[in-house]
C-alpha cells in the first residue's frame, strides 16, 4: 500500500462515507471541494484507485459503481500506524495540546484506575 | 559566538542542578502544591534555558574550565546536535498536522456544537476556534497557534463528559500552553546535550496538565471530579484500539496516570504560600547562577587555573607550546613567589574568554626575542590590568634580564626594562 494523494484521498473518503456501491455521479456531486469536480477528472482518479487496488468497478445497465476493497480502518492504520507508535513516546505532541498522551495501559490497569476514582468520591 | 556557547554550558549545568532540586521537592510534596505554582517553575526556568545571559562577576564561586581549542569543537558539534533535533522535531509535527489536515471533517452536530458553544461562553472565548473529529488522532487535542483548532478522535462521548474535554482543551488555550511549549522545545533543541532536560519537559508537561485540571475542577464537588477522572480513562481506553505491534513494550504509565487522578479527585487546599516562596526562591537562583558558575576557555593548552610561567632551559621557546606538561613542572619550581602576587590582578575567567583577535602567547614571546634579537624566554603570563589585557613576558640574554609588557590584542610592545642579573 502506498500513501494516496491528497485528491485520490478525497475520493476514497467520499466511498468509505456512503453506502457502496457508488455510483460516478454520487461520487462527484458528494465530492467537498469543488475545484475538482470536473467528470474527466473524477474518471481518471478513480481509474488510477482501481490500478492501486483501493476499487473495484462493474458495470450495472447505463451505470458504472464503484466498490471499496480496502478500508478505511485499514488505511488509517497504514497511514498513521507509524506515528501512532510514535505518539506514545510522547514525540509527535510537542507541539499540541491533548487530553491524554501518556503510555498505553492494559485494560486490567484501567479497570483498577476505575474503581479507584469511584472509591475515592 | 565562543563566549555564547560558553554562557550555554554554564546556563545548562546551573540550570540542571536546580531542576534536579526542583524535581526531587516535586516528586516528594507533589499533592501538596498547587501545580499552577510548579508549571510557573518549569517556565521560567525553559526561558532561563533560552536565554542564557545572566550578571555576572568578576569570580564566581565555582569556575569551570575548557581549553580554548575544544570550544571551537563543541560549538560546531553543538550546532549541528541543534539543527538535527529542531529537525525531527519539526518534521514530525508537520507529518502529524498534514496528516490530521487530511482526515480531519468539520463537526455539524448540533448537538455537539451547543455545548462546545456553552462552554466557549463560560470562559468568554471570542476567538474562532473549530471543532472537527479526526479519524486520526486518538485524544482530543488543540493544535495551531495562530489558527487554533480541537480536534475530537473519533469517539461517542456523554455529553457530560463532552463538556469537560472541550473546556480543558480550551483552557490550554487560555493558559496559552501552546505558545510555552514552543517556548519548552526550543529550549529542549538548544540544550540538546544535556539529558536533564528532556526529564524536565517531561514534568513540565504533567504539571502544564495538572494545571488545566487543576483550573476546570476549581470549586467542583467529587461528582464532576469523578466524571472527569472517567473521561481521562475513557479515552486511554479507546487509544487501545489502535494496538500495533511494536508499541506493545511501552507499558507502564500507571503510575503517572494514578498521581494525576489522584490531583484530580483531590479536594484539599494546596500549599499556596510555600509553593509561591519556592517560585521566587527559583528565580533568584535563576539570576543569580551566573554569579556562582563560570565556564571560562584557557587560552593554553594546560587547564590550569595559574599562569603559566615557561622556563624551558635549552629548549627553543617556539617549541614549549607542544609541551605543556613539562611547563607544568617547572612551573613549581621556581616562580612561587610570582604565582602568590599575580592571582589577585590576573583574571582566569574573564582574560580568557577566548578572543580571537588576541595573539597568542608564542607571537607575543616572538615579538619580546626579536626585540631583544635573541635570547630566551623564562616565564609569561597574560594579565589583565585596567581593562587592558597584556602579556607580562620575562626573558634573558647574556647575563641581562628583561621585562616586557606587549599589548594582547595589538601585539605592540608596552613598556620594556631591562637590569643585569649581577645588580
Amino acid at each position: 500500500m502506498k500513501k494516496l494523494p491528497n485528491a485520490e484521498f478525497e475520493i476514497m473518503k467520499v466511498v468509505w462515507n456512503n453506502e457502496s456501491p457508488i455510483s460516478t455521479n454520487q461520487i462527484i456531486s458528494n465530492l467537498k471541494s469543488k475545484a475538482s469536480r470536473k467528470p474527466q477528472t473524477i474518471l481518471t482518479l478513480l481509474i488510477r484507485l482501481i490500478d492501486r487496488g483501493f476499487l473495484v468497478s462493474e458495470k450495472n445497465g447505463k451505470e458504472r459503481t464503484y466498490i471499496p476493497i480496502i478500508t478505511e480502518k485499514d488505511y488509517l492504520q497504514f497511514e498513521t500506524g507509524d506515528f501512532i507508535d510514535r505518539y506514545y513516546d510522547n514525540s509527535i505532541t510537542d507541539l499540541v495540546n491533548t487530553l491524554y498522551d501518556g503510555k498505553r495501559l492494559t485494560e486490567k490497569e484501567l479497570e483498577s484506575l476505575s474503581v479507584w476514582i469511584r472509591e475515592r468520591s | 559566538m565562543n563566549s555564547w556557547i560558553l554562557s550555554l554550558f554554564e546556563t545548562s549545568i546551573s540550570m540542571t542542578v536546580l531542576i534536579v532540586i526542583l524535581y526531587i521537592a516535586g516528586m516528594l510534596f507533589i499533592s501538596k502544591f498547587a501545580a499552577k505554582w510548579r508549571y510557573f517553575i518549569w517556565i521560567m526556568i525553559a526561558a532561563a534555558l533560552l536565554f542564557p545571559f545572566r550578571p555576572k562577576t568578576i569570580r564566581p564561586l565555582i569556575t569551570f574550565e575548557i581549553p580554548e581549542q575544544y570550544v571551537m569543537y563543541s560549538l560546531i558539534i553543538w550546532a549541528f546536535g541543534f539543527l538535527v533535533s529542531l529537525g525531527i522535531k519539526l518534521a514530525n509535527y508537520f507529518r502529524f498536522t498534514g496528516t490530521a489536515k487530511r482526515w480531519r471533517s468539520e463537526i455539524t452536530d448540533k448537538e455537539i456544537l451547543d455545548i462546545y458553544y456553552s462552554v466557549l461562553s463560560k470562559h468568554h472565548i471570542t476567538k474562532e476556534i473549530t471543532l472537527y473529529e479526526c479519524r486520526s488522532v486518538t485524544t482530543p487535542m488543540l493544535l495551531g497557534i495562530r489558527n487554533p483548532v480541537i480536534l475530537l478522535p473519533d469517539i461517542e462521548f456523554p455529553p457530560d463528559e463532552l463538556a469537560l474535554i472541550l473546556e480543558h482543551e480550551l483552557i490550554h488555550h487560555t493558559h496559552k500552553d501552546l505558545l510555552i511549549k514552543i517556548l519548552s522545545i526550543t529550549a529542549q533543541s538548544i540544550h540538546w546535550f544535556n539529558p536533564f532536560i528532556y526529564l524536565m519537559d517531561k514534568v513540565m508537561q504533567s504539571d502544564c496538565e495538572a494545571y488545566c485540571d487543576e483550573s476546570i475542577l476549581v470549586n467542583a464537588d467529587s461528582g464532576t471530579r469523578q466524571l472527569y477522572g472517567e473521561s481521562i480513562i475513557g479515552v486511554i481506553r479507546k487509544q487501545n484500539r489502535y494496538k500495533t505491534a511494536f508499541s506493545t513494550a511501552f507499558f507502564g504509565g500507571v503510575k503517572d496516570i494514578k498521581r494525576r487522578l489522584n490531583s484530580v479527585m483531590n479536594k484539599n487546599k494546596k500549599w499556596n504560600s510555600l509553593a509561591a516562596f519556592i517560585a521566587f526562591f527559583s528565580v533568584v537562583c535563576i539570576l543569580s547562577s551566573g554569579l556562582l558558575f563560570s565556564a571560562c576557555a584557557v587560552s593554553t593548552p594546560d587547564a590550569s587555573n595559574t599562569p603559566v610561567h615557561d622556563t624551558n632551559r635549552g629548549t627553543k621557546p617556539e617549541t614549549n607550546a607542544d609541551t605543556p606538561q613539562n611547563e607544568n613542572i617547572n612551573n613549581t619550581e621556581n616562580t612561587n613567589n610570582e604565582k602568590d602576587g599575580n592571582n589577585t590582578d590576573s583574571l582566569p575567567n574573564d582574560k580568557a574568554r577566548t578572543d580571537k583577535n588576541m595573539i597568542s602567547a608564542e607571537k607575543a614571546k616572538k615579538i619580546v626575542l626579536n626585540d631583544i634579537g635573541g635570547g630566551k624566554i623564562t616565564a609569561y603570563e597574560l594579565e589583565r590590568d585596567d581593562h587592558m589585557m597584556q602579556y607580562e613576558i620575562e626573558a634573558m640574554k647574556g647575563d641581562t634580564e628583561y621585562d616586557y609588557s606587549i599589548d594582547a590584542f595589538s601585539g605592540t610592545i608596552l613598556g620594556k626594562e631591562s637590569e643585569s642579573i649581577f645588580d
